[in-house]
């Protein structure tokens, strides 16, 4: 089979029975978004770059040691070594100097440091979907209407603007005003999505 | 042939809605691409919502 069509499962069972270029194949896949993730944080190319070096030996050596136990989801758990890294990281400038929570771009989503998954943490997560999801729900029409036909329909953004009688800008503004929206009732909930 | 989870694409595959939503919607923030990569695991297709 073509290892571009496998999915993360099936590269990560390959790796598992010897194939150790498997793992590369996995990192490449998913290396844009890690990238984009941790760049979007640091606001810098080069301690970006380093960071993410480092998540992705931290996770193969994760995985070397049969820790990685997060049901196939492998870029939602890189993602948070990513996250975790970078919270390490400014953790470590504050020693020099002082960071904002705002500079530090994690002031809303991740100010607890992620912690790898017990039994009850899979709770508490499914109840933050819970409660996510009921965040949703208390959008504007408009925005709601777009978040679910993207996230919950796959719809593309043109899709979208056909659907809704609207530019696919203005479909583009209102994903971005329900985003935003959602991230402000997650902090006044005190939710941390994990 | 193994299900293929559709998020699970190649890389180089990024489409031109992954462009739209970052240029556009998320504009280099950290808490919304965040966000953006948890609503895409949490709403599943076929979710009852």
């Amino acid at each position: 089979m073509n290892v571009q069509s496998m999915s993360d499962r099936a590269l990560l069972d390959r790796y598992f029975s010897g194939d150790r270029k498997a793992v590369s194949q996995l990192i490449e896949r998913h290396s844009r978004r890690v990238r984009d993730y941790i760049r979007m944080m640091v606001k810098d190319s080069d301690v970006a770059e380093d960071i993410f070096q480092d998540t992705f030996i931290k996770a193969v050596r994760v995985i070397d040691e049969g820790r990685y136990t997060d049901n196939g989801k492998f870029l939602s758990w890189v993602l948070r070594i990513a996250h975790n890294q970078v919270i390490d990281y400014f953790r470590a400038q504050r020693q020099n100097k002082t960071v904002t929570e705002a500079e530090a771009g994690y002031d809303v989503l991740g100010t607890l440091r992620f912690a790898e998954k017990t039994v009850e943490d899979r709770m508490v997560a499914h109840q933050i979907e819970c409660d996510v999801r009921a965040l949703i729900e208390l959008l504007p029409a408009e925005q709601r209407e777009v978040v679910l036909m993207r996230y919950f329909s796959c719809l593309s953004f043109k899709e979208i603007a056909d659907k809704t009688g609207v530019s696919i800008n203005t479909a583009l503004g209102r994903m971005r005003y329900a985003l935003i929206n959602l991230r402000r009732m997650i902090k006044e909930k005190n939710l941390v999505l994990c | 042939m193994e299900d293929i989870d559709n998020k699970e694409v190649s890389d180089t595959a990024i489409s031109e809605d992954d462009e739209l939503m970052l240029k556009e919607v998320i504009q280099d923030d950290a808490d919304l691409y965040y966000l953006h990569h948890y609503l895409s695991e949490v709403l599943q297709p076929g979710d009852n919502f």
